[in-house]
């Protein structure tokens, strides 16, 4: 994982959540960053 | 930003030397597009390819970091004579990027803290170093810039990450939920079928034990009809055999006669036995409520019995729990009939031995008493797997039984259920070749004053030999029960008239005044119900004293007594009638008799 589960995701009780929400988060790193370097 | 350096350099290549101002322009355009590259092949890759995503991450960082000091080397590459005013441009729009970077960087740890480091610090350290106070408190505000930046960028991520998990969290359960309304409907569509299913086996059970009503009410009605047709010969039987006992007979002539007698009594008690297990298996047996002595009941059942036990040589024991109350109120006949039942199959399953009958105990349960009997003998015993089945009728221990002792198996059947009806239950223990011991219980009520002023009264009556004077009218089609009761009441010293028929009983029992007035139910031309509701109608149009009428009939089922008594009749005698029952009867219509022995 990168990031800190209790520190940056406290609410989230589900591994498999917090798994997913980590993944979204690349996810959008990735696309914001692309459309900025297009714009 | 490739189009902002683009911008930079064409404005500072108007006043400035170009050619480093152009090597830092490829040299970051080229960075750029290497950033593109990698953003790309990271988000053509597959779904699947991308779990594996830290490495991409660490790449990503490491360009962005990596344009941050290209961009911020600008300040090196684009120095010159004119380059004040470019400088204040540089810094503006550095910090503008700075910000903006904010949403599309912000998402992983470390990343926009290293960006924002690597676009301002640079700039930071140019102004501090000029030394000149304006400058120095904004580089220091820079700075400043990148701690609050860091710290912003955390609080960003995390409610993003909130929002995020919260979107799954939702979908994870909008998916259970479909799942679940999935498993819902299956359940249902189960559940509609099976009640289907119940709904159609109901159906069939419904069916069924229409079908079970209809084959017990033929059943009943077979029975009935059975019985009715025995009866009617086995009055004429029984009824010349009382005759013609009462004649001057030989010693041999007079046990013959006894021999037929007898089978003659074993022939209606087996039809009895047969009458009473139907009303009990249809649960209408009515139960009568008198007060008796249940000792002296009990007493007059094992007198009979004792003298058949002294026969074979069996030890006969009674005892009786002498704090029990004397009086109940209950059917003595049917207790009569449980324990004769009982104490019978004792006496005749024992060769050797005892048999040993008692009122163990009593105990009170409100304004009811519970009596606990026994009956145990030292006979033959039962096989323990006979024992389940032994009440259960039609059936005896062992069916070589019914050949060596006799016995339809259906007085124990009947006894359990009348047991049952008398508020109590049977039990059964034994061992065979070593004895058996039946205990039952029995729910009897304690009886007032009057009852046992009224039982004392029935209990008193003697049997009498008795002569009778007065007119009889015997309505009857058959012609062997019309001699057989003619011979019985002329005996008695009563005048007979007999009538074949309703029709022709009607016409005499209105035209002549009659003492008392026996009637057949089944008859051709007018059956003895229509008949007599033909008299009772005639008496209460001429206002006629009332005709004292006895149903005389092979029908013995105690609805077909509710039958005649619903129609008029007085008094019921059901075939084959003895002269004990005659008796009864006459004592009760004619209460002027004259004693002749006792």
């Amino acid at each position: 994982m990168l990031l800190n589960r209790k520190k940056e995701m406290p609410n989230v009780g589900d591994p498999e959540v917090a798994r997913k929400t980590e993944y979204r988060l690349v996810e959008l790193l990735f696309q914001n960053s692309e459309f900025a370097l297009y714009h | 930003m490739t189009a902002i350096g683009f911008g930079f350099w064409w404005i500072f290549t108007q006043s400035n030397p170009y050619l480093w101002p152009s090597i830092w322009l490829v040299g970051f355009t080229l960075l750029q597009l290497a950033r593109l590259f990698h953003i790309r092949s990271f988000l053509n890759q597959d779904s699947q390819n991308k779990t594996n995503y830290s490495k991409h991450v660490y790449l990503f960082w490491l360009l962005s970091f990596s344009t941050t000091l290209v961009w911020s080397s600008a300040l090196v590459f684009f120095s010159g004579p004119d380059s004040d005013q470019f400088i204040i441009v540089f810094t503006l729009v550095t910090g503008g990027i700075a910000c903006v970077a904010l949403s599309s960087l912000a998402h992983i740890p470390k990343i926009y803290p290293t960006y924002i480091f690597g676009m301002l610090v640079p700039v930071s350290g140019y102004y501090i170093s000029t030394g000149v106070i304006e400058n120095i408190f904004a580089g220091v505000t820079a700075l400043l810039f990148i701690g609050f930046g860091a710290f912003i960028s955390r609080r960003f991520r995390r409610n993003v990450a909130h929002s995020i998990s919260l979107e799954l969290t939702n979908l994870k359960l909008a998916e259970t939920l479909q799942s679940e309304n999935s498993k819902a409907d299956r359940l249902n569509t189960d559940l509609l079928q099976e009640v289907n299913k119940r709904e159609r086996s109901e159906k069939d059970l419904k069916k069924a034990i229409d079908e079970a009503r209809a084959a017990s009410k033929a059943k009943s009605d077979f029975l009935a009809v059975i019985s009715h047709e025995i009866r009617t010969p086995m009055n004429g039987v029984m009824g010349m055999l009382d005759l013609v006992m009462d004649t001057q007979l030989s010693k041999l002539q007079r046990d013959y006669l006894e021999t037929a007698n007898r089978s003659a009594e074993t022939l209606l008690r087996l039809l009895n036995d047969l009458l009473d297990f139907s009303k009990c298996d249809q649960g209408d047996l009515p139960m009568e409520k008198t007060a008796f002595l249940m000792r002296d009941a009990a007493e007059e059942v094992l007198s009979l019995m004792a003298g058949r036990a002294k026969k074979k040589g069996l030890d006969f024991k009674f005892v009786w729990d002498e704090t029990a109350p004397e009086w109940v109120s209950g059917d003595p006949i049917r207790f009569r009939q449980v324990l004769g039942n009982l104490v019978g199959n004792a006496v005749k399953f024992t060769e050797q031995g005892s048999v040993s009958v008692s009122l163990e105990r009593h105990e009170r349960e409100g304004e009811l008493i519970r009596y606990f009997f026994k009956v145990e003998d030292s006979g033959i015993g039962i096989e323990s797997e006979a024992i389940d089945s032994l009440f259960e009728p039609f059936t005896q221990a062992d069916s070589s039984m019914t050949r060596k002792y006799g016995g339809t198996g259906l007085g124990l059947a009947i006894s359990r259920r009348l047991i049952r009806f008398m508020g109590g239950d049977i039990k059964v223990s034994s061992e065979a070749n070593k004895g058996s011991c039946f205990c039952f219980d029995l729910l009897l009520a304690e009886p007032g004053a009057f009852e046992i002023e009224r039982g004392v009264e029935s209990q008193s009556k003697v049997p009498l030999e008795m002569s009778y004077a007065g007119r009889v009218l015997v309505v009857e089609d058959d012609a062997v029960n019309q001699r057989v009761i003619r011979l019985l009441l002329e005996r008695c010293g009563l005048d007979v008239v007999v009538a074949e028929n309703g029709k022709i009983g009607f016409e005499k029992a209105i035209s002549e005044y009659w003492d008392l007035v026996f009637m057949d139910c089944h008859m051709p031309v007018m059956d003895g119900i229509t008949a007599t509701k033909k008299i009772r109608e005639h008496e209460v149009q001429n206002g006629l004293s009332h005709t004292n009428i006895v149903a005389l009939t092979a029908n013995a089922k105690e609805s077909d007594k509710a039958a005649c008594l619903a129609a008029g009749m007085d008094d019921f005698l059901a075939k084959p009638v003895r002269k004990t029952g005659l008796k009864s009867v006459l004592d009760a219509w004619f209460p002027e008799a004259v004693i002749l022995r006792p």
